[in-house]
């Protein structure tokens, strides 16, 4: 390569990282940014307030379901494969990770990375055949491949190697210190957000807009259907691993319950409460989710009971998720207060 | 001129709508922002009123309080039993004075939080979530509980890490006591905070059922007049029921028994997959049949044993035909059931009794194992307070580990007129240790303990014959 | 050659129950495209309800009171709330979901969370082929037969029937025909919720109720559905029966405990060699 060519190669860099550089510069200045910003900070503040195991517990619950319902934004949201067995992915990442650590004493890192990796895989395997099917028939496809994994876990007969209905135990945190947990939970977030709304923005997610919203079209155009749909199935499975394997540490183990459709249920439902498409609406979902969950968990009977009604509540009458009227109203609000 | 007026009037109506609406938002911007910031103060700062229920007493002060957690699924039969048997205990105790510790009266203060783990769809950071907030939150000093392998096995490892006795009341299997000693991975320093106080463990319990066996072929062979010596297992396709099987398989044969089928069910199977199961028990001519059940299963076996009738005799373990709502809940398809419990209303100890008839009258039901165990549990931690006059856990568990075999505490436990515990922490069994009674359903809805020839209890506590179905027994 | 016959009659049983839940979610995909995540707690609720008062008012009156009342839940539940979102597919997947929950969850807070049973109609047990069996299960038989053959009959003949097979076949058309869509998407609840109902009814005093338990209805009707096709009453049938003799082949020939795994590995298979199930239109996606 001439070094002229070097050069311009740099120099493209150079722009590039100046042109997000001025991106994000003036995203930050946007109300959008700010509060996004505020509430960041607000995060890495929340341990100065409390050293508290159990409250600290809600937010990093509430961070690993955001990275699990991100994932499952982005294939919906963008691609438009409404999968209803993401837990595939995360149960599959929590039992890899969790058989590392243990068995295998690997640190923590390698084995979730290793999980996560394991989890692209099986994003491969189940894209293949997904391909195939679309709408109603790509649902049920994911959610009873979903049956058939937790069905596989659980059976007796299979226990000598998948470790049977009580799965696998003992696993220790990744720190005994709660503050660090946190930490190390909400890098974890962030970088998984930032990664996917950057390929949601990028040239690659412009693709899979197309996709989800006219495939015939897209096809027609020249885009290679296949390529980009496994991708899409390989980078949600790839987080929702991630989110598996800091689930599995997080409960100390797994057990054949992580392939549950209740867990591909809790992400369809906090990335909806949020909103679809948006990746950041996912973490709303989830924090709304798990605080009102504990928030009620002093009346057990009852607060399931009050949970579903809310659900109903906000589906019904914002069924587009609250993350856009609520930014919408803040917005007004604010600038009122400025008096603009 | 008018018109302009009017638009002047218009504009300034318009300025002062929205200077009122500014002022509005900036009100309502403070307010919002000074009501999330007391709220975030008050959770974390405000000295709670405390969350300790106290059974029987009134008014006390939070330090003078014996401070106990009890982890289940509140809403469910296991949970419930917890928390029944733990708050009659500490009404008890309370009415008769507290617990003397170093001249001072302390008394017994209950808190509950819900794990959520009876759920069929189980959802493991309920479990783990509850056992922090129990702890960091509500400030248990010792936790009673535990019923579900899965959830427990979460969070267990949260009460080990902050080091709190943990007394177990619902879960069987071997692997928690393990934990303590004696298997791959055990570390006693880490789970040496673990006991069980309820049920004994699985093993046990395949050993009680081999015994029950070996009486119940000689008895009834001599009833009958024909060898008895054909038995199916019936179980539930789940890790726990592995040991036993694993222990029935090998053991019955030489007792003369031949196992003619062992069928394994999926815990979703249906009514109709019932029917099946009995026919092709039917088909093999077993007379006896053991279930191994903890779930649903029990009512589904019951109701197509009484339509189908086929001829054998039921003998094993099915947890939720322990409670006596099992009766009206299977529509009396239960009877000739006989079935593994731990209590029942009959001398096991000399507080049996007593407790049996104190709990109905408080609770309008018997105590299912649960209610039993956590009784038990309150009891022993005020005993250990008492005795070693510290609430300190280690002292508490050097108290528990000098029970043993040969040194056992006597006249203590409404389950057993001694109790004890093993190196591993888990509980001595054989009578007058830990025993498991056989009781069984009969025609006219009641339940009788039955005889097990003097072999696994005497026939002093026995309180009723054993029926055989009218249908008969396979020949 | 008894084997063979006790697969044959157990799994008719099982699939007559199936066939009239699947029945149901299939009639409500065709005429409005929705997928209906709360079809368990018509279920559900219709056996609670039995449970809840035979003891007063009798089994019959019990019977009938539970199905009036599971028709207007029906109703209600597509005029509140999947009416006003029809547009929005996931948002139905969600609200249809979450009501769904909310009648678990109210179960369990004004009930209890056991199993719990209602007396058979008729006891005893009879012997067909050799194999015995309890009676109720010949009333579930009877009883889900003549009911599928009404249902195909007043689908074929009357005229909501006829409106039903209008709009499932061409929306767009039906409606410039003066057929009103909306309407008929609620007749068309109403009849899935009767129809679960009615498989509730026959088949709850054999078997059990529990809170959980709409959610296994849930997922053996969308399994059904979809294997034999959405949209198509034929295909949720042989679906159906397909299912229903899986599982009582792998009770008999394998084993039990795979008895959950097989049926669903079968229709994955299918799935794959035909992606619109065995009598899915080409047209429905």
């Amino acid at each position: 390569m001439s070094a002229k060519s070097l050069s311009k190669g740099k120099g493209r860099v150079k722009k590039k990282l100046s042109g997000s550089k001025s991106y994000l510069l003036n995203w930050s200045k946007t109300f959008r940014g700010r509060l996004t910003i505020i509430c960041l900070i607000g995060l890495c503040l929340i341990p100065l307030l409390t050293q508290n195991r159990y409250y600290l517990g809600i937010f990093i619950t509430a961070m690993i379901f955001s990275i699990f319902a991100a994932s499952w934004d982005f294939l919906a949201g963008f691609t438009g494969q409404v999968s209803f067995g993401q837990a595939i992915f995360f149960g599959i990442s929590g039992y890899i990770t969790s058989y590392f650590i243990r068995y295998l004493y690997l640190p923590w890192w390698a084995s979730l990375l290793i999980g996560s990796l394991v989890g692209v895989a099986f994003g491969l395997l189940i894209g293949i055949p997904a391909l195939r099917l679309k709408g109603p028939y790509l649902g049920l496809a994911t959610m009873v491949l979903g049956l058939i994994m937790f069905y596989t876990f659980l059976n007796v007969k299979f226990e000598p190697w998948l470790g049977g209905s009580e799965g696998i135990s003992k696993i220790p945190q990744i720190s005994r210190n709660a503050v660090e947990t946190y930490y190390i939970h909400l890098i974890f977030m962030i970088t998984s957000f930032l990664i996917l709304i950057w390929i949601g923005k990028s040239k690659m997610g412009t693709v899979f807009k197309s996709i989800r919203d006219d495939d015939i079209g897209a096809e027609a155009s020249g885009i290679n259907l296949t390529k980009y749909k496994l991708i899409a199935f390989m980078i949600s499975a790839f987080f929702a691993g991630i989110a598996g394997g800091l689930f599995a540490m997080h409960n100390r183990g797994v057990n054949p319950g992580v392939f549950q459709p209740l867990y591909s249920f809790y992400a369809i439902v906090m990335a909806s409460l949020g909103g679809i498409a948006t990746i950041s609406g996912s973490a709303l979902g989830s924090y709304f989710f798990w605080f009102a969950a504990e928030l009620f968990s002093e009346w057990p009977d009852v607060s399931v009971f009050i949970f579903a009604i809310i659900l109903i509540l906000v589906i019904r009458f914002a069924e587009h998720g609250i993350l856009k009227p609520v930014l919408e109203r803040l917005k007004d609000i604010w600038d009122l207060v400025l008096g603009k | 001129m008018n018109k302009k007026l009017n638009y002047k009037i218009y504009r300034s109506d318009e300025n002062m709508e929205r200077s009122t609406k500014r002022i509005l938002a900036i009100v309502l911007v403070i307010a919002v922002a000074g009501a999330g910031l007391g709220i975030g103060l008050w959770f974390v700062f405000a000295p709670q009123e405390s969350i300790f229920e106290t059974p029987g007493v009134s008014g006390v002060s939070d330090d003078r309080l014996i401070k106990i957690g009890l982890l289940g699924g509140i809403t469910e039969i296991q949970g419930e039993g917890n928390y029944e048997g733990a708050w009659l205990a500490a009404y008890n105790i309370n009415q008769a004075g507290g617990v003397q510790v170093n001249g001072t009266t302390y008394y017994i203060g209950l808190v509950a939080e819900d794990t959520d783990e009876s759920n069929p769809v189980l959802d493991v950071t309920k479990g783990v979530s509850a056992a922090e907030k129990i702890i960091e939150v509500d400030g248990a000093e010792y936790i009673i509980g535990g019923f579900r392998t899965e959830a427990l096995k979460a969070y267990v490892e949260v009460v080990m890490d902050a080091k709190k006795l943990f007394l177990g009341t619902g879960a069987s299997t071997d692997y928690f006591c393990g934990n303590v000693y004696g298997e791959a991975y055990s570390s006693y320093t880490r789970y040496k905070y673990w006991f069980r106080t309820m049920p004994i463990n699985s093993s046990a319990l395949g050993g009680s059922q081999i015994t029950i066996m070996a009486y119940l072929g000689g008895y009834l062979s001599a009833v009958l007049a024909k060898p008895v010596t054909k038995v199916a297992i019936l179980r539930e396709a789940l890790d726990w029921t592995i040991p036993m099987a694993n222990a029935l398989n090998t053991y019955l044969p030489y007792y003369g028994f031949t196992i003619v089928a062992d069928i394994q069910y999926p815990i979703t199977a249906t009514a109709t997959d019932f029917a099946t199961y009995w026919n092709q028990i039917e088909g093999l001519d077993a007379q006896i049949t053991i279930p191994v059940i903890s779930a649903q299963g029990g009512l589904y076996m019951m109701s197509q044993y009484a339509a189908l009738q086929p001829q054998c005799l039921i003998v094993g373990i099915d947890v939720q035909s322990q409670l006596d709502t099992f009766w009206t809940d299977t529509s009396g398809d239960c009877k000739y059931e006989t079935i593994m419990q731990s209590v029942h209303r009959t001398n096991k100890s000399d507080l049996t009794i007593a407790f049996w008839d104190d709990f109905v009258a408080t609770f309008d039901h018997e105590p299912l194992y649960t209610a039993v165990g956590a009784y038990d549990s309150v009891n022993l931690i005020a005993d250990g307070i008492n005795a070693t006059g510290s609430f300190k856990a280690q002292r508490l568990i050097t108290w528990l580990e000098s029970f043993t075999r040969s040194s056992p505490m006597i006249g203590k436990s409404v389950t057993a007129s001694h109790i004890a515990w093993n190196p591993s922490h888990d509980l001595e069994v054989g009578w007058p240790f830990g025993t498991t009674l056989y009781c069984q359903w009969q025609a006219d809805g009641s339940k009788h303990v039955i005889t097990s020839g003097n072999l696994l209890y005497p026939d002093s506590i026995v309180t009723g014959p054993i029926s055989l179905p009218p249908w008969g027994i396979n020949d | 050659m008894v084997p063979i016959a006790e697969v044959i009659i157990f799994g008719t049983i099982e699939a007559s129950v199936y066939g009239l839940l699947a029945l149901g979610f299939s009639l409500v995909y065709g005429v409005g495209g929705i997928l209906n995540l709360s079809h368990g707690l018509f279920y559900l609720l219709t056996g609670y309800i039995i449970f809840w008062t035979y003891t007063t008012i009798g089994i019959v009156w019990a019977v009938i009171l539970a199905l009036i009342i599971i028709i207007i839940v029906g109703g209600l539940s597509y005029l509140l709330l999947i009416k006003p979102l029809q547009e929005n597919h996931v948002a139905i997947l969600i609200i249809t979901f979450s009501l769904g929950f909310f009648v678990e969850q109210f179960i369990k807070v004004f009930g209890d969370a056991i199993p719990h049973t209602v007396p058979s109609f008729v006891g005893g047990a009879i012997t067909i082929l050799g194999v015995p069996f309890p009676s109720q299960f010949f009333v579930i038989l009877i009883g889900s037969f003549i009911v599928i053959a009404i249902t195909g009959l007043f689908i074929s003949k009357s005229k909501i029937g006829k409106s039903i097979r209008a709009i499932s076949q061409d929306r767009e058309a039906a409606m410039l025909m003066g057929i009103n869509a909306d309407r008929t998407l609620m007749y068309t609840v109403m009849i899935s919720a009767a129809l679960a109902g009615i498989a509730a009814v026959l088949y709850v005093p054999a078997s059990s109720i529990a809170p959980h338990m709409g959610w296994d209805v849930l997922s053996n009707s969308f399994a059904i559905v979809i294997f034999g096709g959405l949209g198509s009453l034929k295909g949720s049938v042989v679906g159906a029966f397909i299912l229903g003799y899986t599982r009582s082949f792998v009770n008999y020939f394998i084993d039990p405990a795979f008895s959950a795994l097989v049926p669903i590995v079968v229709i994955i298979l299918v799935l794959l060699i035909r992606p619109r199930g065995i009598f899915g239109k080409k047209e429905v996606y």
